[in-house]
């Protein structure tokens, strides 16, 4: 089987300093990778290039067969490449069901020219009720559907994130520290949806996290980067097991058993 | 309830003129409409979160090419008005493409120092923009023949084009394409995340603005008959702000209620003009300093009391 | 001509270094893009005026006083309404705009549209390596430079002014090592607008005095930060040498206009390719 996402040969720097070096990683059809790295390994500047947000220096990303165009982040998510974010975002005051709403209509709008093709748009727009209601009930939202988002807990902040992302109906999800700043059984339900979005709707993951016996539970495959390159990449327990990661954790920070990485436990302060 | 009575007084005010037929009140009126054009062509930018302090030189180039257009190559003014507001809006696209990257206090900068070129290019090239002295015996309004010279005429003309300025206005900054722009505004990156080209939507309100600031601009030369670069620089600019901050900067009824508290002040004080800027100047100071939502805010602000 | 082009690029290099310096310093530390830079200038410029021809005052006890004077306004306009707006850079641009407004229509309404005439205190000329140079403006670009080198030393040496860098980089932690941004915004303002003052006093003889001469000062150094990057002191000093050259080399040449939209040119070129600057950090 063709990989679904495939980063060849990444680069970026910021002022001299190499943040991303030379990665090479695929994910397949409804897999889980899981990407782990001690703080300024490069995890969420790799996202960022994947996603477009980041132009690149060097390399490319291919994703569903398409080489992305670097710097256009909006038509990377309409083929199917949406992402969640590390803090928990809203757009500004409005219901949970009309941030849902925004994300299942948004992708078939991207572009002004939308205007001048109504009937395609038309058709979302009936499908967006529908698609709302039911994402609602799968990640356990229906019960704070007409609420404000800034006035949910942090943890069904970070949900609504997910399942945001979820709506625009993609191929493949970019989670970029979903449990972080989550308390245990906050942690418990994110990952009990992020493997529910594989398991039912087949869609493949790669997940940003610290939570490190989270993301060894969740992945099929992990991929660790120290340094802006891949220093172990292999199924949880290879990796898990590797001198070099060890290395690289240890160094990076004391305690890789924590529950929450450095940037969870700032976020809660 | 709120808004058929705002409307209804909308309407009235707008009426007012022809109820009155009084030479000096149709000149007051048609000034409040070109000025409102302008101020509602920097509140589509503030929209997306960009201070353009170059929206009076696109009321520049509308100018000049429509009087050019008219005086020199005698084309009909409805041609000559269309080519004022698409020239602009292309520029605006072009430029947008390239300056719209370019974010916050730096976007400020930049769109001051190109409206700062685009007058002294005014100036500078004689040829065709007349220098200095500008542009004199520009040709006045006619539609098929019919001639708009009358100042009646010409308030019905401004009407017109100020009401489908805002129409369109209305059309983008509400609705669907109303949520893209107040997501991006509110948070760009999930925005983005979401499916929406940004930059594509940004350009698109940007060329938008220029287009209505240079409606403003063929307005102000066919009605005046003579333009000079001046009239285009910083302090027009400036005073279109001024009008979106006493409206209030959230509403797109704002630089319409702005324009029409403050345009008609130095014209009814002849001696005032003195005293025209300093007044300007303190209201906006004491506006952003204790009302910063404006005028129209304090509406707002009942509206969402009850 | 290559002489002369080498003599005017050093005399106006120097103001313009003045005009730029407390824009940029205020940027730096308090992040307000200050559009009232160029009225404190005018402000500057009419103080130097009342003190000498109006009061009667000798020029040399006028200029430090007028720009003390400006100095203080600076931190009347801090403390009274910049800060209420610290870290919204939409309304501090906007609310400096309002005072540059006001500032040049009170001066109208007190002096008139048409500026006052200004007495000149130094008069004639020195012949320095057979080019003519007149004395006010090798005295003007004299104490430019003396300013700027204060202005340096005050920065990097004095306890203020190490006390101002802190909470220009890191806000939060000079606070909690206890320097007050209270205490430091009005001290930036006050040392800006006294560099605008001065420079305003010390060109107001050179040239005509008129409400509106703040906004030429202020597209000056305009385009000296932003060359030199906004925030940055020593791109702005670098960055006048080029503006003073493009200006000195082009009028020259061509004609100012000419010289102007060039300088407009490479400014939209720099913000396009690298918004902070050619030496500021990103």
């Amino acid at each position: 089987m063709s990989a679904l996402l495939s980063v060849n040969e990444l680069s970026r720097s910021f002022g001299g300093i190499k943040a991303v070096a030379g990665v090479g990683l695929s994910v397949d059809q409804g897999e889980i990778v899981g990407l782990v790295g001690p703080n300024g390994a490069g995890k969420t500047t790799l996202f960022n290039l994947i996603t477009g947000t980041l132009k690149p220096d060097a390399g490319q990303v291919v994703f569903g067969g398409r080489r992305l165009v670097a710097g256009e982040p909006g038509a990377n998510a309409r083929l199917g490449l949406a992402r969640s974010f590390q803090q928990a975002t809203t757009i500004a005051d409005l219901s949970v069901r009309a941030h849902l709403e925004r994300a299942a209509v948004f992708p078939a709008l991207g572009r002004p020219s939308f205007l001048l093709r109504r009937s395609a748009v038309m058709a979302v727009r009936e499908r967006a009720a529908a698609t709302v209601q039911e994402i609602l009930v799968f990640a356990g939202l229906d019960r704070v559907a007409e609420e404000s988002a800034d006035a949910l807990p942090y943890g069904l902040q970070k949900i609504l994130g997910v399942a945001m992302a979820l709506a625009t109906g993609p191929k493949m999800l970019l989670a970029d520290e979903p449990a972080a700043g989550l308390n245990g059984a906050e942690t418990l339900v994110m990952e009990a949806l992020l493997r529910r979005i594989r398991d039912t709707r087949g869609i493949a993951l790669m997940v940003i996290e610290h939570d490190v016996p989270l993301v060894m539970r969740l992945s099929d495959r992990i991929v660790a980067l120290a340094h802006g390159t891949v220093i172990a990449e292999g199924k949880p327990a290879e990796v898990r097991a590797d001198r070099a990661f060890i290395e690289a954790y240890l160094g990076g920070e004391a305690d890789f058993g924590a529950a929450s990485g450095p940037e969870g436990e700032a976020h809660a302060a | 309830m709120l808004q058929v009575l705002i409307g209804a007084a909308a309407a009235a005010l707008a009426a007012l003129p022809f109820l009155a037929s009084d030479a000096f009140l149709y000149h007051v009126a048609i000034l409040i409409g070109i000025e409102a054009l302008l101020a509602l062509s920097l509140h589509l930018t503030l929209r997306i979160g960009q201070l353009s302090l170059a929206q009076a030189a696109f009321m520049g180039m509308g100018a000049y090419a429509s009087a050019l257009l008219t005086r020199d190559l005698s084309l009909p003014f409805p041609a000559a008005f269309l080519a004022a507001v698409l020239i602009p809006a292309a520029i605006a696209a072009v430029l947008g493409t390239v300056i719209l990257k370019v974010r916050g206090v730096h976007f400020a900068l930049l769109t001051f120092v190109l409206g700062q070129a685009v007058v002294l290019i005014f100036v500078e090239f004689v040829v065709p923009f007349g220098g200095n002295n500008g542009l004199m015996r520009i040709p006045g309004a006619e539609i098929a023949g019919l001639p708009l010279q009358s100042r009646p005429a010409f308030y019905a003309l401004t009407l017109v084009v100020l009401g489908a300025a805002f129409a369109v206005v209305a059309r983008l900054v509400r609705g669907e394409t109303g949520r893209i722009l107040d997501g991006l505004a509110a948070n760009e990156a999930l925005t983005q995340s979401l499916g929406i080209d940004a930059l594509a939507w940004r350009r698109l309100v940007f060329a938008v603005s220029g287009g209505v600031a240079g409606a403003a601009g063929s307005l102000y030369a066919h009605y005046l008959g003579y333009i000079s670069p001046e009239a285009f620089g910083i302090t027009a600019t400036i005073n279109a702000l001024i009008m979106n901050v006493v409206g209030g900067v959230a509403l797109l009824a704002g630089p319409l209620i702005g324009a029409v508290i403050l345009v008609p002040l130095p014209e009814l004080f002849r001696s005032a003009l003195l005293y025209q800027q300093l007044f300007y100047g303190l209201s906006l100071l004491a506006l952003m300093l204790f009302m910063p939502r404006g005028l129209g805010g304090l509406v707002v602000a009942r509206r969402h009391a009850r | 001509m290559f002489q002369q082009f080498l003599v005017v690029l050093g005399l106006t290099a120097a103001i313009y270094m003045l005009l730029a310096l407390g824009f940029t310093l205020i940027f730096g530390i308090m992040r307000v893009v200050n559009f009232a830079h160029g009225e404190f200038v005018m402000l500057g410029a009419y103080a130097v005026y009342v003190l000498q021809d109006v009061v009667g005052l000798d020029y040399f006890v006028a200029l430090p006083l007028a720009a003390l004077l400006v100095g203080l306004a600076g931190v009347l306009a801090e403390i009274l309404i910049f800060r209420r707006f610290t870290g919204d850079e939409l309304g501090s641009m906007i609310v400096a705009l309002a005072l540059a407004v006001s500032l040049k229509g009170a001066v109208t309404v007190i002096f008139g549209v048409e500026g006052p005439p200004i007495s000149r205190a130094i008069t004639g000329a020195v012949e320095i390596g057979g080019t003519l140079l007149p004395k006010d403006q090798l005295f003007a670009a004299a104490v430019a430079v003396l300013a700027v080198a204060a202005t340096h030393l005050l920065m990097t040496r004095s306890r203020l002014g190490l006390a101002m860098r802190a909470v220009a980089q890191a806000p939060d932690v000079a606070r909690l090592q206890g320097i007050s941004p209270w205490r430091t915004y009005p001290a930036a303002f006050a040392i800006g607008c006294f560099l605008a003052g001065l420079a305003g006093a010390l060109t107001a003889p050179l040239y005509s005095i008129e409400p509106h001469m703040g906004d030429a000062a202020l597209m000056r150094a305009f385009v000296v930060v932003v060359l030199g990057g906004l925030g940055s002191i020593p791109g702005a000093l670098i960055a006048a040498f080029v503006l003073g050259a493009v200006d000195a080399g082009m009028s020259i040449l061509f004609n100012p206009t000419i010289a102007a939209l060039t300088s407009f040119g490479i400014v939209i070129a720099v913000l396009i390719a690298r918004p902070a600057g050619i030496l500021g950090r990103a």
